[in-house]
């Protein structure tokens, strides 16, 4: 049985529709803290609009959107991120020309040399102590991530599953509780997926909270903790991966017969 | 009689324009060549703090038969005139983002133009505060000095030491975190918000500190030329700027510069090439002048779009543990 603890993130009855398409359609689900947790569901079930919105990229029509018990939505992403959420892409969007290490070092919190005043009134010394603090942190993440030996390379130069261990590691940098991962290792070789999926694991070790939309079966089966099915944008099931996979509404919608 | 030989004024008259424009390059490119975003309104900046510098610093101006007279008298010291012609262009810059940074790219050129226009067209038709197409005249340099040639060293020598201060000021700015952040917002806006930078308020601070740049400089062309009249912040100036900061590297604060310098000193040549060349040659000149800027700028584009000078990729030696 599911664990009776707080959600760290709940949504209620999201509705977001672009043009005639109801990307989503009343979307209810919560995510508990602590967990690895899988979103699957067919093509256009409003996967990746459910995240978007979540993280305020795109505002919802309708519903309400909760984290760690605080309503957040309409809150802008900024200040989400400063909450402790942060959003990957599906498909990385790396600030092409900065290095590698520039891309995680933009990513950090709350840096006084980000604020003209701090560096005009020359609160230099503050702003350098909090870079090396930054730069020494990227480095650490870089190592965990094994990227450190490109730190200087431009992130357009990456190769594709680089990029995803990139955005992986660009979002760690903002300190996140709760990390959403739009298909992490889709398009990457089977290696570098093992060595993500570890990775997600570690994080989870570590009392982050993962939710992950993924296509491919046996990760989502091997991985998470919990899974939520999403079908015309509502929650259609959810549970552990064994019952999931065996309740017929799911196999009918999503699986295949 | 000046003491100075005809060449080094010469020299001098293409020192001053070209810092000039190269403070204002300095200034376009924290917005096009650090943020990404396309001011196609760059003359109405220079505009505002040149007129504003030109009312403040000049004495009484009655409307006589032939003059019309202009808002003035108040025979302002250069400096003060200066740091108020910065506040209007920062300013101006401030009211005209907040509505509109958040358009799309094309939108925000096209608006950005139109306030260009508006801003001409006020200067053009406000004869009571700009003395219409004729425009303010008798603008003291920054230190009176009787003699033509030596004031003009001395503006020479004012002008290359504010650029060196704006290009210290704003190499600092855009190393520092802050920079790093527009660069950001120029690769992937988006992105950029989805990792928690309020991306509005780095386009607006970026968009501002260009434009009080822009204003700077613009009080510099005032005190420079001693006039100022509404054509000369046509959208062609706004062009020429870009053409300086794109030849010499967007992105690159000492490539603007040099593009800046690179653009002038092919005018000047130009202009001089004129007196080598038989009388029945001298007609076309402007023409072909403008014509071979043109084709340049094609081949520059087409062969090396970063510009002459790319930017610096900014490496940061491994932390060092105890």
């Amino acid at each position: 049985m599911r664990p009776d603890v707080a959600p760290i993130l709940e949504t209620r009855d999201i509705v977001k529709t672009f043009g005639g398409i109801r990307a989503l359609d009343g979307c209810s689900l919560q995510v508990q803290p602590r967990t690895i947790s899988g979103l699957i569901g067919p093509n256009g079930a409003g996967k990746s609009t459910l995240f978007s919105t979540v993280v305020g990229l795109y505002p919802p029509d309708h519903g309400e959107v909760y984290f760690q018990g605080r309503r957040i939505d309409g809150f802008p992403t900024h200040q989400l991120v400063g909450m402790g959420m942060v959003k990957t892409f599906q498909i990385p969007r790396e600030l092409r020309d900065l290095t590698v290490l520039e891309n995680l070092m933009l990513s950090a919190r709350g840096s006084p040399g980000e604020r003209l005043l701090s560096l005009l009134l020359f609160w230099r010394k503050d702003v350098e102590r909090r870079e090396g603090e930054v730069q020494a942190k990227a480095e650490d993440l870089l190592r965990f991530v094994g990227l450190f030996d490109l730190r200087d390379e431009y992130a357009k130069n990456l190769s594709g599953g680089q990029k995803k261990l990139l955005e992986l590691s660009r979002a760690l940098m903002t300190d996140p509780d709760l990390i959403l991962l739009d298909e992490p290792v889709a398009g990457v070789n089977p290696t570098l997926s093992l060595k993500i999926l570890d990775l997600i694991e570690q994080l989870r070790d570590q009392g982050k909270t993962i939710f992950l939309i993924e296509h491919d079966m046996e990760v989502v089966m091997n991985r998470c903790d919990w899974i939520v099915v999403l079908h015309q944008g509502r929650k259609l099931a959810e549970g552990q991966p064994t019952q999931v996979r065996s309740d017929d509404r799911v196999v009918e919608a999503y699986l295949g017969a | 009689m000046s003491p100075l030989p005809p060449v080094a004024i010469d020299f001098v008259n293409f020192l001053i324009p070209a810092g000039i424009f190269a403070i204002i390059a300095l200034g376009l490119n924290v917005q096009w060549g650090h943020t990404g975003l396309f001011n196609a309104g760059v003359a109405a900046f220079i505009g505002l703090g040149a007129y504003t510098a030109a009312i403040l610093m000049t004495g009484p101006a009655p409307a006589t038969n032939q003059y019309p007279g202009h808002l003035g008298g108040f025979s302002w010291p250069f400096l003060a005139a200066v740091i108020v012609a910065m506040v209007v262009a920062g300013v101006a810059g401030l009211l005209i983002a907040l509505p509109i940074l958040r358009l799309r790219a094309d939108y925000f050129a096209i608006a950005t133009l139109a306030l260009a226009e508006t801003v001409r067209l006020f200067f053009t038709n406000a004869e009571d505060i700009t003395a219409g197409t004729i425009g303010i005249i008798l603008i003291p340099r920054p230190i009176v000095i009787a003699d033509p040639g030596l004031s003009d060293v001395v503006m020479a020598g004012l002008v290359i030491t504010t650029l060196f201060l704006a290009y210290f000021v704003i190499q600092y700015l855009t190393k520092a975190p802050w920079g790093r952040v527009l660069r950001g917002i120029r690769e992937d806006e988006e992105a950029t918000l989805a990792l928690g930078k309020n991306t509005f308020r780095f386009r607006l601070s970026a968009f501002v500190v260009g434009c009080i740049v822009m204003g700077l400089a613009g009080a510099f062309l005032a005190a420079f030329l001693r006039f100022v009249t509404p054509t000369q912040f046509d959208p062609l100036s706004t062009f020429t700027i870009y053409v300086m900061v794109i030849l010499g590297g967007s992105g690159n604060n000492r490539g603007v510069i040099f593009g800046a310098f690179l653009f002038y000193a092919f005018d000047w040549v130009s202009v001089r090439v004129k007196d080598f060349l038989p009388a029945s040659l001298q007609g076309p000149i402007p023409y072909v002048r403008l014509m071979v800027i043109g084709a340049l700028l094609v081949i520059l584009v087409l062969y090396r779009p970063e510009g002459i000078f790319r930017e610096k990729k900014r490496t940061y030696p491994p932390v060092v543990r105890e």
